[in-house]
């Protein structure tokens, strides 16, 4: 994808600048394990195992992840 | 229990006539029921398959005369020291999805107290999709960075507690301070919720 067609999200209250077209494709580019990891997008949160592959990416969208890891 | 003066009597009241699910009773959920009773909680559903062992005593509300038995019967005599007259519903089982929806069916609020993410996982897919009010906490091991530990509210229903990052690991023990901060700040936002107050 060419660089003018990049947009910019919030992700964890940072702007960012991605040019993954879903919420799973960049969460790929961030290497976050989705089957252990909250979503909250376009204020709905999904949980593990959610279809992320059709939430599609909104410029200036917010994006926010809590990752599940061990220990209790 | 011994009241806590400074409560509103429909503060007391919205407290006490809550159920809480606890879905794990180590040292997450051992010291978060704890806090909860002794902020005036009175029903409690508590779930946990595991039987006390020398290692939980680094972080968990039990204690040396308790090793080998079920974490639930130890957690709940524990607690019925503070509050004789709780309701404490202690559950042996290993949960998984179908048992977890349908034993904190009518609980108000649920907190997730397990150790594996892969259960938290599993937790959090049973629930949340129902509409359940979820208390879940991840990233609380190791030493030191407290302000990292945060609280966060994720839609409606969801609080996240923890720094989101630190797992278990060689680098990361699990321990008392930290874990005891994270079950401390679910216990708090489960009353807070309780109240409609900020988390």
């Amino acid at each position: 994808m060419p660089a003018e067609e990049k947009m910019k999200i919030v992700y964890q209250g940072e702007s960012v600048e991605t040019a993954a077209g879903t919420v799973a494709g960049f969460l790929a580019e961030r290497s976050v394990d989705v089957a252990k990891a909250i979503v909250e997008y376009g204020g709905e949160v999904y949980a593990p195992g959610a279809d992320l592959e059709s939430l599609s990416l909104e410029d200036g969208a917010a994006l926010d992840v809590f990752k599940l890891t061990a220990g209790g | 229990m011994s009241a806590n003066p400074y409560l509103k009597d429909e503060e007391r009241a919205a407290i006490e006539s809550a159920r809480i699910g606890i879905a794990g009773a180590g040292g997450l959920g051992s010291n978060c029921a704890m806090h909860l009773v002794r902020a005036g909680v009175r029903h409690l559903t508590v779930a946990d398959f595991d039987v006390v062992n020398e290692s939980n005593l680094n972080r968990q509300f039990f204690f040396r005369d308790q090793l080998g038995q079920k974490k639930v019967e130890a957690l709940k005599a524990n607690l019925l020291r503070i509050d004789p007259g709780a309701d404490i519903r202690a559950v042996d089982v290993k949960l998984d999805a179908d048992s977890a929806r349908e034993l904190f069916e009518d609980c108000d609020i649920v907190v997730e107290a397990f150790d594996v993410a892969d259960a938290k996982a599993m937790l959090a897919a049973a629930l949340l999709p129902r509409g359940k009010r979820l208390v879940t906490a991840s990233g609380l091991a190791g030493w030191g960075r407290s302000n990292a530990m945060r609280v966060r509210k994720m839609g409606v229903r969801l609080v996240a507690v923890g720094d989101g990052e630190t797992a278990v690991g060689e680098n990361a023990a699990p321990a008392s301070p930290r874990v005891g901060i994270a079950a401390a700040m679910q216990a708090n936002s489960v009353v807070a919720l309780l109240l409609g107050k900020e988390i």
